[in-house]
């Protein structure tokens, strides 16, 4: 217990460590606040284009999408084999096809695909009610055209007190990558405590390694302890950028803690797994981890908010694996789709190669002796 | 006697060098034992292959009679390490560090607590134990490095060049603590490069040289293995060609100089020679002051053994 006390001291002194992965995000977190937190979110709905297929009129839905041309939707009539085209081609984001019912496809995901869902869902759940309306009342087609199409973007919108009309910002991706990236800076300090159980890294893991005592459990306790400063800073960011920023993470404390366990457990074994499967000093593995941190947020989309769609164009295995996209992507899910599902498969998908990397690193530590100290 | 270290034939390679090439080492409980030779002679390498801290190419070791393995654990609980680098964390006070460790070995609060604050009056730090290393001098670094290595009171205790860098104070209270540590029943081993620290305090020495011991015993048995006796050195204002064929013809004696009003006499091993020398001044009447006499070093048996200096300046 005491060796667990001292260690967390130990960290917790260490000041450059402390800055890198905590005072750092907070002031990268307050400078993206400040220079585009307020942007204009005018432009945050741009026109979704939508393919039509007619298999079966339906005067009442034509109407409706007549109302929504140019406001919600650009329509293209298609026929069903040219819809799939043009959604693979992505000219469309999703296609609605009427027959007895309407119904529509989609490629993947996306904010806009999941407009139309929820249009198409106002649109059926309240079909029988609005036509007995519009038979009576033909002029009022405009209104309810509104309402739907209104209602369809309140629920994809975040459902914030003040912020209910505020859509899905892309913005937000910054600072999703920021937490992302909080998390990978954890590897600094699991990264900095491992070279202090190595004899040939530290004079302090020399005597630690001539201890009677088993290395797997002084790598335990290095283990939680990092683990749990870690846990704490990424907490500390994201209470920050949701309370006092008041930025809408569409996220409740629990997936807030959630993801901080699962990316801070990221975070440290990463860095435990760098401090000992790469060759070198202590600064050429500090500076492996930077480099690598920081190319993984780039692509989580720290720097270009659409950095996620270009990679998905180009090399999609990366947004699978890198745990940056994934974690971004965690966020996007619960503010964008109503589901969880998405946010705890990318969460597993972390926490797994976490723990892959975990298991290699006490593999090899067990090896007892150095060649060269 | 308990042997408490043996070491047969070892034989480390860092790539192409050998560092230690058939090693052989024996030492027995109670002793304070020197391992002396100049830096890069292999010392640190020895003790890292002891500890199972590093891999090495052949020949086997043994402490308190059992063979030395990575998880000897209960090898390991009695024996105290103080190496040539200073290993203590930064970030924790003097008392902190010599505490943390100390639990490392012991696990009763009580008794841990009573052990972290005897090794911080052996070390004498108890004006310091608040501080944190970077406030601490190099001497008091170094004491700090040995209090926390002794803490567990183990019974063979181990110091790598514990005195490199230190101020001539702290290194006495460093070595007459480790002759205490020795009457308290601890078994020492002592590497230097400093031959006059061996001889002040070790019991037994080993001379190491490109990875081999090139001669053991204790200070007494390694001199008489050298030809050297006495070198006697005085000084004489004036002195004539024939009186100092004279003295080269005195008994025993080596080699003779004299230079700058000073006379050196080099002798073979045998008694009397500095007074058969001033005898043969007073027959003479020849004036002369300050009389120096030394006995041959560990320096001169290094010398002999390998044709150069120990010394590494
Ligand atoms: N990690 C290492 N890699 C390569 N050579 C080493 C290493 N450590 C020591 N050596 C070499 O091994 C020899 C013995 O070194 P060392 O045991 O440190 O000597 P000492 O402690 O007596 O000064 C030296 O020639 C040294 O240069
Ligand atoms: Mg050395």
């Amino acid at each position: 217990m005491n060796l667990f006390f001292y260690q967390l001291k130990n960290i917790l002194k260490t000041k450059e460590i402390i800055f890198w992965t905590l005072a750092f995000p907070l002031l990268l977190g307050t400078l993206f606040y400040v220079s585009f937190g307020t942007a204009d979110t005018d432009d945050r709905f741009s026109k979704i284009p939508v393919g039509v297929v007619w298999n079966q009129e339906d005067e009442y839905f034509s109407m409706i999408l007549e109302e929504l041309e140019g406001e919600l939707f650009v329509t293209t009539e298609y026929k069903e084999k040219e819809a799939v085209k043009a959604l693979r081609e992505e000219k469309i984001d999703a296609y609605i096809v009427v027959d007895d019912t309407v119904s529509m496809k989609v490629m993947e995901s996306t904010v806009e695909a999941s407009i139309v869902e929820t249009f198409l869902e106002e649109y059926l759940s309240t079909k029988s009610a609005m036509e007995t309306i519009f038979k009576e009342h033909p002029e009022k087609i405009k209104e309810l055209a509104q309402m739907m199409a209104s209602g369809s973007q309140d629920s994809v919108s975040i459902k914030g007190d003040t912020q209910d009309m505020e859509d899905y910002n892309p913005y937000l991706t910054f600072f999703f990558a920021l937490v992302a990236m909080t998390c990978l800076f954890g590897s600094f300090i699991s990264q900095g405590v491992i070279s202090e159980l190595q004899a040939d890294q530290t004079a302090v893991g020399a005597r630690k390694n001539i201890a009677p005592l088993s290395k797997m459990k002084l790598l335990i306790i290095d283990i939680l302890t990092t683990w749990l400063v870690s846990f704490v800073e990424i907490l500390i960011v994201l209470f920050y950028l949701v309370e006092i920023l008041k930025l809408n993470f569409g996220a409740n404390l629990r997936y807030m803690l959630i993801l901080a366990v699962v990316g801070s457990y990221f975070g440290i074994s990463f860095g435990i797994f760098v401090a000992i499967f790469v060759k070198g000093d202590f600064g050429a593995k500090n500076g492996f981890l930077v480099a690598v941190s920081l190319s993984l947020c780039f692509l989580g989309g720290l720097m270009m908010a659409n950095m996620i769609d270009i990679v998905e164009h180009h090399i999609p295995i990366l947004n699978r694996i890198n745990p940056a996209a994934l974690m971004v992507h965690a966020f996007q899910s619960l503010q964008v789709y109503k589901t969880t599902d998405i946010f705890y498969r990318n969460l597993f998908i972390i926490f797994v190669i976490a723990l892959v990397m975990n298991i290699a690193s006490l593999w090899i530590l067990r090896r007892k002796k150095y060649a060269s100290l | 006697m308990q042997t408490v270290v043996k070491i047969n034939n070892l034989v480390k390679r860092y790539g192409d060098l050998v560092a230690l090439d058939h090693f052989n080492l024996e030492i027995m409980e109670g002793e304070i034992f020197g391992l002396l030779g100049p830096n890069g002679s292999g010392k640190s390498t020895t003790i890292h292959c002891l500890l199972s801290l590093l891999e090495y190419d052949k020949g086997d070791i043994k402490v308190f009679g059992e063979e030395m393995k990575p998880d000897s654990y209960h090898l390991k609980k009695d024996i105290g390490i103080i190496m040539q680098n200073v290993a203590v964390f930064d970030r924790l006070t003097v008392e902190e560090n010599i505490d943390y460790f100390c639990g490392l070995y012991i696990k009763d609060k009580k008794k841990k607590k009573e052990l972290v604050q005897e090794a911080i009056d052996f070390v004498e730090l108890n004006d310091f134990k608040k501080f944190y290393p970077k406030k601490l001098s190099g001497g008091l670094l170094r004491r700090l490095n040995i209090a926390c290595g002794i803490a567990h009171k183990p019974k063979l205790i181990i110091l790598d060049e514990p005195t490199v860098a230190v101020d001539p104070q702290s290194r006495n209270n460093i070595l007459e603590g480790i002759k205490r540590l020795n009457k308290e029943g601890a078994t020492i081993i002592y590497t230097t490069h400093y031959m006059e620290e061996v001889e002040q305090i070790c019991t037994r020495i080993a001379i190491m040289d490109k990875g081999k011991s090139i001669a053991v015993g204790t200070k007494e048995e390694l001199k008489s293995m050298v030809k050297t006796g006495e070198t006697i050195q005085v000084d004489v204002p004036k002195l004539m060609e024939n009186q100092l064929e004279q003295i080269s013809k005195l008994p025993h004696t080596k080699k003779l100089s004299y230079e700058n009003e000073v006379l050196h006499v080099q002798y073979t091993k045998g008694k009397h020679n500095l007074i058969r020398l001033l005898d043969y001044f007073r027959e003479q009447d020849i004036a002369f002051g300050r009389v120096t006499s030394e006995l041959p070093t560990l320096n001169d048996v290094f010398l002999e053994i390998t044709g150069k200096e120990l010394r590494d300046q």
